[in-house]
Parts: C-alpha cells; structure tokens; sequence
C-alpha cells in the first residue's frame, strides 16, 4: 500500500485545535471541581479508629527498637483476649447503601456532573464538528483488531490500522493527558495554601479504613504473628566497629 | 535587612520549627511589615507566624495587627479562631479561652489543635496533674499525635515519673525510628532512672542515637557516664566490664578529637 | 542554586533541539518533493539532537535544586534537640517573656 499524505492543514485545523481543547477542557474542570468539591467529614470515631490502626502498625514494623516487655506491654494492649483494644472495641460495619445518605448522594451528583457529563458533552461536539478526519499515525504497526479502537468514525477496511481518526484521536488524549494535569497543577493542588486557611487543616485528611471492624481483625492477626526482635542486640560492637 | 531576605529566614525558621520569637518580631518590625503584601499566599502563615511570636514576646499590639489583618482574609477560620484564642491566653482570659476553644471543638470534633490548646492551658496554669489526665485521653483518641507524645513526656519527667516518660519516647521513637534525637532523650530517662537493667537500656541506646549521628557530643558524654557505672557496678561481670571499658575509652576518644 | 548561567543552558539547549526537529521535518519533506526514498536521517543532524540534549539535561540538574542524601539519617543529622523539643501547638505564653519585655529593644 502506497503511504498516505495527509492535508497540512488537518494538522492547524483540527489536530492540534483537540489537543488543546481536551487540555482546556481539564483544567476548566478540575477549577470546578474544586469550587464545587466539598471536603470529606470524618467523624472522630473513624479518625480514632484510622490512628490507632497505624500506631499497631508501627509497633509491628519498628517494634525491634523497643524491648522485649515494652513490645510485648504494646501488643498486650492491643491484642489481649480479654482487654485488647482489638477485641472489645466492637464496630459496626459501615452502611452499605449509600443511596440511604443524601451527602452521599450529592457527592456522587457532583462528581458525575464534573467528570462524565463533560465527557459526554465535548466529545459529541468534538465528534460532531471533527468527524471523519484521518489525523495521525501511531509510528509502529499494529493489528486490525485495534481499528475499532483507533480509527473511531472512520470505515475503511483497507485502512491501516495505525492511523488514528480524530475522534479517537480526542480519547487518547483525554487519557494520556492526566500525568500532564499532575506536572500542570502540581499533584492533589486542589489545596492551595490559601485554601487550608479556610479549612481546618489535619487530623481528618488521612486514609480512613471503610471497614473498621475487619481492618481490626486483620490488624489483630498480623500483630499476633509479628515476633520481636531486638534490633540493638549488638549495637555497641558495631558501634565499635564502624569507621570514621 | 532587604525583605527577600528576611522573608527566607523567616521561612527556615517555620519549617524548621524555631523559636526564636524576640529576634523574628525584629525582623517583622525592621523589614517584612511594609512588605507583608508582596509575599503572595506565603504573607498569610508569615502573619500567623508572627502572631504567635508576638504572643510570646508579650507584644499584645503586634499580635493583634496581624490577627486583624488575617480576620480580614478568613472570617470564621477555625485555625485564626485558634489564634484569636491563644491571644486571650496570653493576657490570662483562660475562661474566654476555654470557652471559644470548647466552641471550636464542638464545630469540629475531629479537629485536634483546639483540644491541645485546652491542655497547653492548663500547663500555663500550672495544673501539671490535670494536663497529664486530659492529654491521656487525648491520646486515646488521637494515638499518633508525636508533638502530644511528646508533651506528654516532657509533663511525666517535670513529675519525675521516669517510667512513663520512658514509655511516650519509646512510642516516639516507633514512628521516627531514625531519629538520633529520640534515642538519645530515651537513654537520658533511662540513666536518670538509675538501675543495672536500665542502664544496659540506656548504653544501647546511647550507642544507637551514636550510630545514627556519629556527632551527637551530648550523647557521647552520656554514653561515657553510663559506660562508666556500669564498669563500677557490683552486678556487672567482667566480660561486660572489659566491654564498658571500651565504649568508655571510645567515646572519650571521640570527645576529646571535636 | 538555579544561576542564571545554568537557565541559559537550558534555554540554548532547548533551542537547538527544537532547530533538530525543525531541520528534520525540512528534510523529510525535502525528500518527498525531490521524490526520494527516506533512507536515515543526515549526520548533522542527529549530532545536533544528541547534543542538545545533553545540554538541557545538564542545565536542568543544576535548575531543579540539590541532591538529596540516599540515607534517611543524613537529613536527621543536622536537627538539634533546641528544634526538636520545641511543640509550636503546645506554647505556653505564661512565662518570662512577659516580664522580659521592657528589655527587648524595640
């Protein structure tokens, strides 16, 4: 098949015109996210539940700079049958509807309207104003099964299949274009400094578990295999023994 | 001093976590005040900076600019609230603190710098014992707080409770387990706890806060003392004195070439 | 740190990539007109790309900051104690600097 020459001006008029739609399209939409986006509200039993879970990890993973009783007196703590924080504290597993709590509700609404709909919405114009244009080639060969994918709007079988149409021309670049918002925005900028004024600032913007109660079992299990083993054990000849 | 200057110092300061307070209402005085709106985002946590070093000082009038110029940015912020809180604390309107501090709890109960400024106040009023209790149950809820931690210790030794300040460092050093500094403070307490067992506590861990900094002077020194008691001791056997003997000899090897 | 003699690099640097791929694109269609066959790309050319990245590369090493020490202790080392006991959310403003105020020179 004879190479195919693509017309100058599809690269001004409609290449290089999605590229920098989809990339406005972005940024416009993580600003109305953030104007929109309502910071998450812990309840002080999750952020107790979220603390104490790591402090047990902790334990498990530098507990061989500690002694032997002291690491024992932790997990003792954590792990007894009959006074342990993991066993007598009994949590409830969390509501699994979420259609029961409105905020709930009003977080998925707002975050379908700022993620889907302007999917939805530029690229049926994207779509309607840039169909059927041959735009690019990918620069290695590729098999037939990746036409559909490639070459959106346009059917020609005897195509190849590395070209790429415009109208998958505006997905890839919706998707290749996230790691640019990152190095863009900065990652998770949403908060600017100005912005933590307005907020309170720590304590509920760590991981919450969703599920307390098989986060502690699971917890309690690992501590209760973890072993102890005292990391200064020979600290002082290797002190001795280390060069200036 | 030009302000660009001033406005690093002043950073390093922050994040480093310096109290210098007399000399930064200086150089707020000198250079940053006329300047403060040429910082960007940055003029917001220098004034908030500046406020609590102002308190300090006892420099009620600072504080109270720079409180009002960041009630004009923020009105109704927990964290300028908080501010507004440690000034009633300063000039000793604990109750109005206590009161505002409560309202700030009650807005947000996840929120912990409220509760510890609740038990700062009782540190200022000198209730050591309530302090204590209070910042236990704050520690149950808030089990990773390392500056509460901390705190806590620092309360346990001013009451001579060696035991349990040894037990909040140790949880310390759990989470910064690189930290010479926490390693040498948990030796100390051990020392000064006294015993044969807490000393061999204390020798490990001198020599692991030397590991981890080979020029840590004070844990040198402490390392030799301790070295040296246990040498001394009747408990001690020879093999183990022959090898106090030697980390007595290389601290003070290490002591006398600084 | 980023002096302006290392900016300069990397804006030259910079350039002269972009005049490679420029000069690459001339070439390519170059050939098409003349009807040629696309065989490699002219020696010139390809030294001036590989040069020029080296020069941005290295001009960027000395804009985006110091190197961090691999060693999580290293950082440590400088911290003091004077810093390391001092807990800004729990000040105390009930001591000296109440009294010592008149002494501060203002």
């Amino acid at each position: 098949m004879t190479d195919l020459l693509i017309d100058s001006n599809i690269r001004t008029c409609v290449f290089l015109p999605i590229v920098v739609i989809t990339f406005l399209v972005g940024i416009l939409r993580h600003y109305v996210s953030v104007l929109t986006g309502s910071t998450k509200q812990a309840d002080l039993q999750q952020v107790q539940d979220s603390q104490v879970l790591i402090r047990s990890r902790m334990l498990r993973e530098n507990g061989g700079t500690l002694p032997k009783s002291s690491f024992q007196m932790r997990r003792h703590y954590f792990n007894n049958e009959d006074s342990g924080y993991f066993k007598t504290q009994k949590r409830t597993s969390p509501n699994t509807n979420p259609m029961s709590d409105p905020s709930v509700m009003t977080d998925m609404l707002k975050g379908n309207i700022t993620n889907v709909l302007p999917m939805i919405v530029i690229g049926g114009w994207i779509n309607w104003m840039f169909s059927g244009f041959v735009t690019t080639k990918v620069p290695f060969p590729l098999t037939l099964r990746f036409k559909p994918m490639l070459q959106r709007g346009i059917e020609l079988t005897s195509l190849d299949p590395s070209w790429v149409s415009s109208a998958s021309w505006y997905f890839l670049n919706v998707f290749g274009l996230r790691s640019i918002y990152t190095l863009v925005l900065g990652e998770n900028n949403a908060a600017d400094q100005s912005r933590h004024f307005q907020d309170q600032m720590s304590g509920a913007a760590m991981a919450l578990p969703p599920d307390p109660k098989q986060a502690f079992k699971a917890e309690w299990e690992t501590l209760e295999i973890c072993e102890h083993k005292w990391a200064l054990q020979n600290v002082e000849s290797e002190l001795l023994a280390m060069k200036d | 001093m030009h302000w660009t200057e001033a406005r690093d110092l002043v950073r390093k300061w922050r994040e480093d976590n310096v109290r210098k307070s007399s000399e930064l209402i200086e150089i707020w005085e000198n250079s940053l005040k006329d300047k403060v709106h040429k910082l960007g985002d940055e003029q917001y946590q220098v004034l908030e900076q500046v406020c609590v070093g102002a308190l300090d000082c006892h420099r009620i009038d600072v504080a109270e600019y720079c409180l009002k110029k960041l009630m004009a940015q923020f009105k109704d912020s927990s964290r300028i609230l908080l501010l507004n809180a440690m000034e009633l604390e300063a000039i000793e309107m604990y109750d109005d603190a206590i009161e505002l501090l409560d309202a700030l709890i009650k807005r947000d109960a996840t929120n912990p710098a409220p509760r510890k400024r609740k038990i700062a106040i009782l540190r200022s009023q000198g209730k050591t014992v309530e302090a204590i209790k209070e910042l236990t149950v704050y520690l149950k809820r808030f089990a990773i707080d390392q500056e509460a931690w901390q705190e806590l210790s620092d309360l346990y030794l001013s009451e001579q409770e060696y035991g349990k300040a040894s037990f909040c460092m140790e949880e310390l050093i759990l989470h910064n387990p690189h930290n010479h500094l926490f390693h040498e403070r948990l030796a100390e307490i051990k020392y000064t706890q006294g015993g044969f067992d807490n000393l061999e506590q204390a020798r490990a861990y001198y020599c692991q806060a030397l590991k981890l900094n080979r020029n840590n002077m004070r844990a040198l020194f402490g390392l030799y003392l301790t070295a040296y008691s246990i040498a001394t001791s009747q408990k001690c056997v020879s093999a183990k004195k022959k090898e106090a003997h030697n980390l007595m000899s290389f601290a003070m090897k290490r002591i006398s070439q600084r | 740190m980023a002096s302006t003699l290392h900016k300069t690099i990397t804006t030259v640097g910079l350039i002269f990539i972009f005049h490679a791929a420029y000069s690459a694109a001339q070439h390519r269609s170059y050939l098409r007109i003349t009807d040629q066959e696309f065989t490699s790309l002219p020696v010139d050319i390809v030294v001036q790309g590989i040069l020029s990245l080296f020069l941005t590369m290295y001009g960027v090493m000395y804009i985006a900051g110091d190197f961090k020490e691999i060693r999580a202790t290293e950082e440590l080392q400088s911290k003091t104690w004077e810093t390391q006991r001092n807990l800004p959310s729990f000040y105390c403003f009930n001591h000296r600097g109440k009294l010592l105020r008149p002494h501060f020179h203002q």
